[in-house]
C-alpha cells in the first residue's frame, strides 16, 4: 500500500520514529543531542557507573535458582537479580542515568509517569539524591494497586498527579506527562521510564538498561563456562527485556524471550499482550505493536501488573519480533500469581508481579521449549513488596 | 486557489474547532452548521481519538462523548459531506495520525476529498516523519496544514513552508489546547519572521477564549482559531440549543470590534 509506514526504516527496521505534536519536537531534539553528547563524555559516564556501584548497588548477583530449576524440570534456572538494587527494581538504572543527563542539561523540573510506581519511585529517590523538582504521573488505578509506592514517593519529596481519565492505568499517565511536557518544555526533562515513546528514548533507556545484560552475561559465563541456553524476561514497554537481551542480540544460538501480560484471557480489552493480539500503530510518538480496534482506536488492557498494563510495546522489540530475533509469548494473571508464590516459597525471593510473568513463562513452557538439559537465564526484573496489599499471602 | 486561502487571505477570520460527532452526529451538524451562520471562515473538525496527547480536558472529554456516539474517521467523512451539502465553508479534518493508518493513508486522502474536506492537519506527523503523503495531498487538491509552534527553529520552519498548504497553523504558546494563553508576547515579531519565510495565511490558535483575544490576534495573523470555549460553551447548553449557541457565540467573536464581549456572557 503506498504511504504504508512499514515501507520506511526507521530506527528498528521500520519501527520508533518521532510522531509527537510539534511542541515537542524542539525539545526531542535538543534531548537527542544532549544524550549522545552526554554518553560520548568520559566523565558523564564515570558519574554513571559511580553512582550504579556506590548508590545503587552494582553490579547486581546472579542467583542460581536451585529448588526452582527442580520444579520446572530444567537443569538450571539464573536469576538476573534486579529487586536487589535500591528501589528494588532496574527502573533506578534508567532513572539515574536520566537525571543526570537531566541536571547537565540545566533542567530544574523532572516529570515522569509510573505504572506500577517502581519507575516513579527510582525517579523520586534519584531526585531526592540530586536535588531535582519530581512530579509523577499515575493512574488512579494503579495509585489504589500500588499504594506502598504512592507513599514511598511521597516520603522521598515527590508530588504525585493522579492521570484519572480512561483507565486510569500507565497509558493515562503517559498522556499527562506528554502533555505536562507539551506546556513546559523549557525547565522540565521528562524522564521516560521504559524502552518505548519517541526518538531517542527507546535507543537512550536501553542504553542505560544494558548494563543488565552485560553483568548477567559475563556472570553466566563466569559461572557455567558457556551461554544460557535462553534469556527471558517480562515486557511491560520493554524496558528491562531490552536491557537483557541487549548483551545476546549478536549470540544468535542464545534464545531471547519476551513474556507479556495475559491478562484474563485473549479477548481484546482483558490482556496487554501486543503481539498475539495487536498491529502496527502509533501511540505516544513511536511505531510500534499496538492494540488497536479496526478504527485505529487504543483498547483498554488488563493486567494484575500494573507495570505491564500498557497497549503499546517499545519499538526494538517490535523490530525483535518481525526479525525473529526474539519470540515473545505471555501469561495470564492466574499463572502470574501462582509464580508469585512458588518462587517465594522455593527460594525466598518474593518476584514483583511483572517479573512474575517471567517466572511463570519459564515454570511452565521451559522445559518443553528447550528441554530439560537447558540452563535459561530469567531477569528477575523487581521485588514484590510493592503487591503486598493486593496479592496477600 | 485553493478555497481555504481564498478563505482566509483576506483577513479577520475565525475559524472555530469542533470534534465530530461530539455528542452525536446530529448534535456535531447543529453546532457545526450554527458556527457557519454565525459567520466561520472555515471550520476545523476534529477526527475523535482515545488519545489525544496535544488537547486538554474540555476537547479530551468531546472526544471520549464522540467515541461513546460511534465516532471515527468514517463517521467524520460522512459528517463532512453532510456540512458539505449544506454549506461552501471550507472544512479543515483536524487530526491524530493512528486513525488514519488503520484507515488506510491513501484511501483516507481520496474519501476526504471525496467527501469535500479541504485540507487535513495531522497533529503528531511532523514534516520529518512523513511519507511523502503531504505532497501527495497538495497534489491531489487536498491542503496538507502544518504548524509552528514557539520553539520550532527557522530551519525546521522552512521545512514546514515548503509542505504547507492553504494556511499555517501558528500555535500561540507552547502547551495543550484549553490552555487559556492571554496576549502572548512576542507573537508580532514572530508572524513577521514567520511571513518572511512562507506567504500563506496565518492562523493562530490555542487558548482563544473572548473578543479580546481574537482581535489581539487579527492585528498580526489572517485568522484566529477558537476550540476549547465553543466546546465548553456547547457542552454546557441544551441540546436543542446548540445550533443558537454556536451562531451567538461565534458571531460575537467576530463582532469584537465593537466591543461587546459576547463570549464572557454565554460562558457561566
Ligand atoms: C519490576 C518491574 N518489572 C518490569 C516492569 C515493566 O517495565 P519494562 O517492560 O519497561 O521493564 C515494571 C514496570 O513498572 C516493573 O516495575
Amino acid at each position: 500500500m503506498p504511504f504504508d509506514l512499514m515501507d520506511r526504516p526507521r530506527d528498528f527496521g521500520p519501527f520508533g520514529g518521532r510522531f509527537v505534536p510539534e511542541t515537542l519536537m524542539a525539545p526531542l531534539i535538543e534531548l537527542e543531542e544532549a544524550f549522545e553528547d552526554a554518553w560520548g563524555n568520559a566523565s558523564f559516564r564515570l558519574s554513571f557507573t559511580s553512582l550504579l556501584a556506590d548508590y545503587s548497588g552494582r553490579p547486581t548477583p546472579l542467583t542460581l535458582a536451585r529448588r526452582l530449576s527442580d520444579a520446572s524440570g530444567l537443569a538450571a534456572v539464573y536469576l538476573k537479580r534486579e529487586d536487589l538494587g535500591h528501589t528494588g527494581s532496574h527502573k533506578i538504572n534508567n532513572a539515574i542515568g536520566q537525571a543526570l543527563l537531566a541536571k547537565r542539561m540545566g533542567k530544574t523540573r523532572i516529570i515522569a509517569e509510573t505504572g506500577a510506581g517502581q519507575h516513579g519511585v527510582a525517579s523520586a529517590t534519584v531526585c531526592a539524591l540530586l536535588g531535582l523538582d519530581c512530579t509523577v504521573y499515575m493512574g488512579h488505578v494503579d495509585m489504589a494497586r500500588q499504594a506502598p509506592n504512592v507513599a514511598r514517593m511521597r516520603l522521598l519529596g515527590a508530588r504525585i498527579e493522579p492521570a484519572s481519565a480512561g483507565q486510569g492505568t500507565l497509558k493515562e499517565a503517559v498522556n499527562e506527562a506528554l502533555r505536562d511536557w507539551a506546556a513546559r518544555p523549557s525547565d522540565t526533562y521528562y524522564l521516560l521510564g521504559s524502552a518505548l515513546g519517541p526518538r531517542p528514548y527507546p535507543a537512550m533507556v536501553r542504553t542505560f538498561q544494558s548494563v543488565i545484560g552485560e553483568e548477567a552475561r559475563r556472570q553466566f559465563l563466569a559461572a557455567e563456562g558457556r551461554l544460557p541456553e535462553a534469556a527471558v524476561a517480562c515486557v511491560g514497554g520493554g524496558s528491562n527485556a531490552i536491557g537483557l537481551f541487549s548483551a545476546f542480540l549478536h549470540d544468535r544460538e542464545v534464545k531471547l524471550v519476551g513474556v507479556e501480560a495475559g491478562g484474563e484471557g485473549p479477548e481484546p480489552g482483558r490482556h496487554a499482550a501486543r503481539f498475539s493480539g495487536g498491529s502496527p500503530g502509533v501511540l505516544h510518538g513511536t511505531f510500534s505493536y499496538l492494540l488497536q480496534d479496526a478504527e485505529g482506536q487504543v483498547l483498554s488492557t488488563s493486567s494484575v501488573a500494573a507495570g505491564l498494563d500498557y497497549p503499546a510495546v517499545g519499538p526494538e522489540h517490535s523490530h525483535l519480533f518481525r526479525s525473529g530475533r526474539a519470540t515473545y509469548t505471555s501469561v495470564q494473571d492466574d499463572s502470574a500469581l501462582t509464580a508469585f508464590r512458588r518462587l517465594s516459597a522455593l527460594e525466598g525471593i518474593i518476584p514483583a508481579l511483572e517479573s512474575a510473568h517471567a517466572v511463570a513463562w519459564v515454570m511452565e513452557h521451559g522445559a518443553a521449549t528447550f528441554g530439560r538439559d537447558a540452563r535459561v537465564l530469567v531477569n528477575l526484573s523487581g521485588r514484590g513488596d510493592k503487591d503486598m496489599g493486593n496479592v496477600g499471602g | 486557489m485553493s478555497r481555504l486561502l481564498s478563505a482566509l487571505t483576506s483577513g479577520h477570520a475565525l475559524m472555530p474547532y469542533l470534534t465530530a460527532s461530539d455528542p452525536s452526529s446530529d448534535s456535531f451538524l447543529d453546532a457545526a452548521l450554527g458556527a457557519i451562520d454565525g459567520g466561520a471562515a472555515a471550520l476545523e473538525v476534529g477526527i475523535p481519538f482515545s488519545d489525544p496527547v496535544a488537547d486538554g480536558p474540555v476537547i479530551q472529554q468531546a472526544h471520549q462523548r464522540a467515541l461513546a456516539a460511534g465516532g471515527g474517521v468514517a463517521a467524520t467523512l460522512e459528517l463532512v459531506r453532510s456540512l458539505r451539502a449544506a454549506s461552501g465553508v471550507p472544512l479543515v479534518l483536524f487530526t491524530y495520525l493512528n486513525p488514519l493508518i488503520a484507515y488506510g493513508m491513501e484511501p483516507f486522502a481520496a474519501d476526504a476529498l471525496a467527501a469535500g474536506a479541504d485540507g487535513v492537519l495531522v497533529l503528531d506527523l511532523p514534516p520529518e516523519e512523513e511519507p511523502g503523503w503531504f505532497e501527495f495531498l497538495a497534489g491531489r487538491g487536498l491542503d496538507p496544514i502544518l504548524l509552528d509552534s514557539p520553539n520550532t527553529s527557522a530551519q525546521r520552519f522552512g521545512r514546514v513552508a515548503r509542505l504547507a498548504r492553504g494556511f499555517v497553523y501558528v500555535v500561540s504558546r507552547a502547551g495543550i489546547t484549553g490552555t487559556h494563553a492571554g496576549a502572548s508576547e512576542g507573537l508580532e515579531l514572530r508572524l513577521a519572521r514567520l511571513r518572511s519565510l512562507c506567504p500563506l495565511p496565518m492562523a493562530v490558535g490555542f487558548g482563544v477564549r473572548t473578543h479580546r483575544d481574537v482581535a489581539a490576534i487579527w492585528k498580526d495573523a489572517e485568522c484566529a482559531v477558537v476550540g476549547s470555549a465553543l466546546v465548553d460553551a456547547l457542552a454546557a447548553c441544551p441540546l436543542t440549543e446548540r445550533r443558537e449557541t454556536a451562531r451567538r457565540f461565534v458571531a460575537g467573536l467576530l463582532r469584537c470590534q465593537n466591543g461587546s464581549d459576547v463570549s464572557k456572557e454565554m460562558t457561566p
